[in-house]
């Protein structure tokens, strides 16, 4: 673990360097910001694809309410962005144990369907509650100028420690999980809840705590994104395939459950959208996505060391 | 003196299987009491009651003064009552020490937990093996590695389930006195599963028999190997009385 | 009153139709053990194709529909053999995101060539309705339950009737032992796949006659498909049927009492309510 923690100590360094040095409004500092908020995405869901091993393909939902309640506060209470985040996190904490609760007996590919759902009712109750959200047309972050309290830039350079933090944050996070108690816990649940609750080990309280723990985590991402975006909407924060979807391809194609997973993943899902949107622009609308679709089901078909991991057969905790 | 645990009219029924029939009985403190019958006679469903894993149709378990009916699992290991599994359920891809330190976390941090572990695999012979990956472990090692997780947990009571399949009748008579030092030193309480009906003869002290789900016997070795019912369950085995 | 009886109507035709769309799904899930997530991708490409069917051969999509099926199911199978024979045994991780994958790719496909516009059909009788005392039964409704009714029926003729509907049948039981007696499994996958997905495509292409088709006609049905599927058990043939008519039927009242966003919220709520208390279905019965 310690050479997992020092790839992403130079990764961090890296990229600080890169948006001190680089043109603080240039294209490269800009898809920095991007990887890193892919990252940090990809590395939430790490958090329970990888160690409690529950396929959740609706993480957009807790993305969504942390864009959503920051926005939001600042929009109708002038609150910064940095207290709204906590608020969501809370929100995004609360609302993810709640979800936990019911879905937790679920099996594989009924509980991957049951948060499906739940980020798509996200969806449509963001999309038709247009007093509290705007509804479909979304709302946009105003602009105030260069503000560190307000969290927002003019361009990407200021963000990137930022974000870089937020990778930190988050990695160490799944590097406390998996390696500490709650890991220790978290693996005896996924490997054999009967042997690990005959063993006083409390599953259900260990399961909800991984998924309130990744749901506030992840709501922080969404904040981040609005700031840096400066525009939301229910289509593109609470989207299944751009959000819920693509944090899980992320952290599958660097190796579930690896802690330097994401930023691989981060790196090829980017690199690729960029030089799509380049190449191709508004003629291919779709091009990206259907690209990912394949990605999936070649990493399936030839890569399930990438899931493969998700079965831990050869993983080792230190002792 | 109040018994440690209080086995009352348990019946658990499966759709339209009964696993179990009114089953009742006491077990006190410091006791080591056998439990026998052939295959299906409800063993394990019993086990299994008792430690939470089934929920028992009717009936009532205490356990030190306390209701254990309806409880989950880890409430009731944390109680004080645990069980091994009988075809071992070790937590595969770890260590035998991390699969012993997850028992101990119930009652301890981590850093205390791996003392607590090594602690346990002594007891049954099997620090030696601690860092060993469990995938690497022969069935015998595995079912010790089984009694020194439920140890960790601290238990006054394990219920121990065919903890000494496959093994050479050295072997069994080392794990024996393991398991006697269990009750003599550290005062635990054992009710054990075993086919093995020498091993179970010598053991215990007291000896409950289940066939088809209905207890059937409940006395001294002695007195159960006389037992009529008990030959005519076992019929054809000649192992009875020794 | 007599609106709660003419929602009731309108509930019960189109849960007919629901019915058609996740009977493929269940019979995907009884015979392969699969949870398909991209099945409703193929009740998309169901109803492209009957609307090209319409378009360039003039064919009334409920005629059209038997084209979906031939589409549906050659692709399906297809699919089956290719992709999904080869998760057959992995873990449920695989064929989460393989048929993920595959829905992705599908939808996406579907935008590139068709781009993102609505396409609709004309049918003389399309705003045509029955008059039974102060009811009214919509002429598209009732025809396309009457085609339901028709494939139901159909379906379970095949089912009971045919060596293929045993060999399916016999292989969802015990896949070893039907191979014992001459079933080659592998074959009766991929046929019952393509007849599952051939179903949903059929589905899709009754609907166009009152509904329009863009790519993601898909994504707005994957939720409601698998809330009937859930309801009527998961692998039941006529539980998909009655959860059909029964989702139907709740969609419809939902209408007289809330606007219609928040009616498909309703429907979700329902569907994790099902998984979580009852995953096997108001009628039980699941064959795994």
């Amino acid at each position: 673990m310690t050479r997992s923690l020092i790839i992403i100590a130079v990764v961090a360094a890296l990229a600080l360097v890169a948006g001190a040095m680089l043109d603080p409004r240039g294209y490269v500092v800009r898809v920095v910001c991007l990887m890193l908020l892919a990252a940090s995405l990809g590395q939430c869901w790490n958090i329970v694809g990888g160690l409690a091993n529950q396929i959740s393909l609706g993480h957009a939902a807790f993305f969504g309410i942390g864009a959503y309640t920051s926005t939001i506060l600042q929009l109708r209470y002038g609150i910064s962005p940095w207290f709204g985040m906590l608020a969501g996190a809370a929100i995004a904490g609360v609302v993810g144990l709640l979800i936990s609760i019911p879905t937790m007996r679920l099996k594989g590919s009924y509980f991957a369907l049951a948060t499906l759902a739940f980020g798509e009712a996200c969806r449509i109750f963001a999309t038709a509650a247009t007093g509290l959200t705007g509804g479909p047309q979304g709302v946009s972050v105003p602009f105030l100028g260069n503000s560190w309290t307000m969290m927002q830039f003019r361009g990407a350079g200021p963000y990137v420690p930022i974000l870089v933090g937020l990778f930190v944050l988050v990695s160490v996070v799944f590097a406390i999980l998996s390696h500490g108690r709650l890991g220790y816990l978290l693996r005896a649940t996924r490997e054999s809840e009967d042997a690990a609750e005959a063993a006083g080990v409390n599953t259900l309280g260990v399961k909800l705590t991984g998924s309130a723990i990744s749901a506030a985590l992840t709501a922080i991402v969404g904040t981040m994104f609005a700031q840096f975006n400066f525009f939301i909407d229910p289509d593109i924060v609470f989207n299944p395939t751009s959000i819920s979807i693509r944090a899980a391809l992320i952290a599958i194609v660097g190796g579930v459950g690896v802690l330097t997973g994401p930023i691989f993943g981060a790196v090829v899902i980017v690199t690729m959208e960029e030089v799509l949107s380049a190449y191709l622009s508004n003629q291919a609308a779709g091009i990206a996505p259907l690209i990912f679709g394949m990605m999936l089901i070649a990493i399936v078909l030839w890569k399930p060391a990438g899931l493969s991991a998700i079965s831990f057969s050869m993983r080792r905790m230190p002792s | 003196m109040t018994a440690l645990l209080d086995v009352a009219g348990v019946t658990v029924r499966f759709g339209g299987l009964t696993a179990l029939s009114d089953v009742t009985f006491n077990v006190q403190s410091g006791e080591i009491v056998g439990l026998i019958g052939p295959n299906g006679a409800g063993k394990t469903t019993l086990f299994n009651s008792l430690a939470g894993l089934t929920r028992p149709t009717e009936g009532r378990i205490v356990f030190g003064g306390a209701q254990m009916k309806g409880l989950r699992p880890h409430r009731i290991a944390r109680h004080g009552m645990t069980k091994t599994f009988q075809n071992t359920a070790l937590f595969p891809g770890m260590s035998l020490r991390d699969n012993v330190v997850i028992g101990a976390l119930c009652r301890a941090s981590l850093k205390d937990a791996r003392g607590i572990a090594d602690e346990c695999l002594a007891k049954v012979g099997l620090l030696k093996d601690a860092d060993s990956d469990v995938d690497d472990l022969t069935f015998p090692q595995k079912a010790l590695g089984e009694v020194a997780r439920a140890l960790a947990t601290g238990p006054k009571l394990v219920l121990l389930d065919e903890v000494m399949a496959a093994l050479t009748p050295t072997e069994m008579t080392a794990i024996m006195a393991s398991l006697r030092a269990l009750r003599d030193r550290d005062g635990i309480t054992l009710m054990i599963v075993e086919h093995h009906m020498r091993a179970i003869m010598e053991l215990s002290e007291r000896i409950l028999v289940l066939n088809f789900g209905k207890l059937i016997a409940n006395g001294t070795p002695q007195q159960v190997s006389a037992d009529p019912q008990v030959i005519a369950a076992y019929l054809g085995s000649s192992h009875a009385a020794h | 009153m007599i609106a709660f009886i003419q929602a009731l109507i309108d509930g019960v035709l189109v849960g007919g139709v629901y019915g058609v769309i996740a009977v493929g799904l269940s019979l995907v899930f009884g015979v392969l053990g699969i949870v398909n997530f991209a099945q409703a991708e193929f009740m998309m490409m169901g109803m492209y194709a009957a609307w090209f069917a319409w378009r360039y051969l003039g064919l009334d999509p409920l005629i059209g529909a038997v084209f979906s099926f031939l589409v549906g199911f050659g692709i399906g199978a297809l699919a089956q053999r290719f992709l999904i024979q080869r998760v057959m045994n992995a873990p449920h991780v695989s064929q989460i995101f393989l048929t993920v994958g595959i829905l992705i790719v599908m939808e996406n496909a579907a935008l590139l060539l068709f781009g993102a516009d609505f396409r609709t059909v004309q049918t003389p009788y399309q705003t045509q309705s029955l008059q039974l005392g102060p009811f009214f039964v919509s002429v598209p409704y009732l025809a396309a339950f009457g085609m339901a009714l028709v494939v139901s029926v159909a379906l379970w003729l095949v089912m009971a009737r045919t060596w293929i509907g045993r060999a399916i049948r016999a292989t969802a039981q015990n896949a070893m032992a039907a191979g014992i007696f001459g079933v080659d499994a592998k074959r009766v996958y991929m046929v019952a796949f393509g007849l599952g997905t051939g179903l949903t495509a059929f589905g899709g292409g009754i609907i166009l006659s009152y509904s329009s088709v863009s790519p993601t006609s898909g994504a707005q049905y994957v939720v409601l498909m698998f809330t009937v599927v859930v309801l009527g058990g998961l692998g039941s043939v006529m539980g998909a049927i009655i959860g059909g008519v029964a989702v139907g039927i709740i969609q419809s009242l939902s209408t007289l009492v809330m606007p219609i966003q928040v009616q498909n919220l309703a429907l979700f709520v329902i569907f994790i309510a099902l998984l979580t208390f009852r995953p096997q279905g108001l009628l039980g019965g699941a064959s795994r």
